[in-house]
């Protein structure tokens, strides 16, 4: 009677423990998501800088922040710099379209923060260097608004996530017993 | 890099295709044109000829592959390594220095701000010039350049197209590097357009000489000064000149005793006479040897070799 009742107790705590070791990941990929946006946030405020005082090419862009940025952003940024570097068959764009398909699969960012940097391969390689500036300026504000936005809500989100979590432990403690 | 892989490596893929089966001598090829919608050309010695789908050269403008826009604009971004706006300032002068000093003339909408150009945008018109260098062309010129102590101050007059600044390039060489009788001096190029040096990311692309420095797409008068501040040249070689500012810089860097070498376009010594800027050069004797090129096509020839006085040292049309 007493090692069931042990053992009933020791089903539950692990039941309720893997219920809480989910809820922990899936926030830390909703924290993770927030991070790798501040860090693309970043890069691309020095990219901008790149382009206006320093007249960089992108390949030589690309190849620094390869050297200086974490995963998955440094082998997003080594792969773009490499194909352009290459016997090339494409153009820019599908190249960034291509870098971008790499950093969707290799990085906590949804299809939606990916779309706005889609915005950029056309105008990364214009005439006009300020047309790349202003585009990238709009890319940052999209990224910001985006940032504020997970920040609120990943609060409540988080919250959610832990309760429903703790709650689909209990139940199943619940119909086990 | 060979010639061949510096030219394939700018161009878009459907005319790098094209090209890789160009049966043709890369060291005889002297132009590629692209026109939007027209035929793709190339000229081959002093011959312009067409080129086929299947890369082969053909005679009728029918049989030719037409350029498209999407090659211009995939050409573009290689040459531009994909960041066109790095190269502004050369796309406002109207070209680019690639790799191997080859350079890529461009034209299309020209974009204005204040009646001065400020872009090139929607390029549809790209002349692709292989960068030649003649070594020895210069080599029975230096008798007439060096005296047993010194340099004279040289001008090498010539109509456009003659070898004025392949001829130019060689006596840089030579001054620089010297030889048994003369030892090599150090030499200031001021390159204004990249011609002499084919500067790529700064680094020449022809062979100037070991003692050669190069101020790379540096207005002429304004490099002639900071050449002699900065690196004290004992040469100073610059092409093409035109402007009164340069003319002054000139007669500064020579009165800092540097030796000048410089060229200048013209049909003959009274056609520089007649020009208001460039008289002075002739009527207060500046320069000790006036260097006439023949304007037969053929790049470098000599058609004679003029004293301050204006006596004849040398009568290459007499050969």
């Amino acid at each position: 009677m007493y090692i069931k009742a042990l053992l009933k107790l020791t089903g539950a705590i692990l039941v309720i423990m893997t219920a809480c070791l989910f809820a922990k990941e899936a926030n830390g990929m909703m924290k993770l998501r927030i991070v790798q946006i501040t860090k693309l946030y970043s890069i691309l405020s020095q990219l901008q800088s790149k382009l206006k005082y320093m007249n960089n090419t992108l390949p030589e862009c690309f190849s620094d922040f390869y050297h200086n940025t974490e995963f998955p952003f440094d082998s997003w940024f080594n792969n773009m710099a490499e194909r352009m570097n290459e016997e090339r068959t494409d153009d820019f764009s599908s190249i960034w379209s291509g870098g971008l398909n790499y950093l969707y699969d290799n990085s906590a960012l949804h299809k939606s923060d990916i779309e706005i940097l889609s915005g950029l391969k056309d105008k990364l390689n214009s005439y006009d260097v300020d047309e790349g500036i202003k585009a990238i300026d709009f890319v940052l504000l999209q990224l910001e608004e985006r940032r504020k936005e997970l920040i609120t809500k990943s609060g409540e989100k988080q919250k959610v996530v832990v309760s429903l979590c703790l709650f689909v432990g209990l139940m199943t403690v619940l119909l086990l017993i | 890099m060979e010639k061949r892989q510096e030219i394939l490596k700018i161009l878009s893929s459907t005319l790098r295709e094209i090209v890789s089966r160009m049966t043709v001598d890369f060291e005889q090829l002297r132009e590629l044109r692209l026109r939007v919608n027209e035929p793709f050309i190339v000229i081959v010695g002093c011959e312009e000829v067409f080129v086929s789908h299947n890369g082969s050269l053909v005679g009728q403008a029918e049989e030719a592959y037409i350029v498209k826009a999407r090659d211009i604009k995939e050409t573009l971004e290689y040459i531009s390594s994909f960041s066109l706006y790095a190269y502004e300032d050369e796309i406002r002068q109207g070209y680019i220095t690639v790799a191997g000093g080859h350079r890529v003339g461009l034209a299309g909408k020209v974009i204005l701000d204040q009646g001065k150009v400020r872009s090139v945008k929607h390029v549809s018109f790209i002349n692709i010039r292989m960068s030649h260098e003649i070594k020895g062309c210069g080599t029975m010129l230096m008798p007439y350049i060096y005296d047993e102590k010194c340099i004279h101050h040289t001008l090498i007059i010539s109509p456009p197209g003659c070898g004025k600044t392949t001829l130019l390039r060689d006596v840089v060489r030579l001054l620089s590097d010297g030889n048994e009788k003369h030892l090599g001096v150090n030499v200031g190029v001021v390159d204004e357009r990249s011609e002499i040096g084919a500067s790529y990311m700064g680094v020449p692309q022809n062979d100037l000489g070991i003692r050669t420095d190069v101020l790379d797409c540096c207005p002429k008068a304004l490099g002639m000064l900071m050449m002699i501040r900065s690196m004290s040249p004992q040469v100073i070689a610059v092409d093409e000149i035109g402007k009164h500012e340069d003319i002054d810089a000139l007669a500064y860097a020579m009165n800092c005793g540097c030796k000048m070498i410089a060229t200048v376009h013209g049909y003959s010594i009274e056609d520089i006479k007649n020009k208001p800027v460039l008289r002075k050069l002739i009527e207060e004797k500046m320069f000790k040897r006036l260097i006439l090129l023949k304007g037969d096509g053929m790049p470098g020839r000599i058609s004679r070799i003029y004293d301050e006085r204006g006596s004849v040292l040398l009568n290459g049309e007499e050969d």
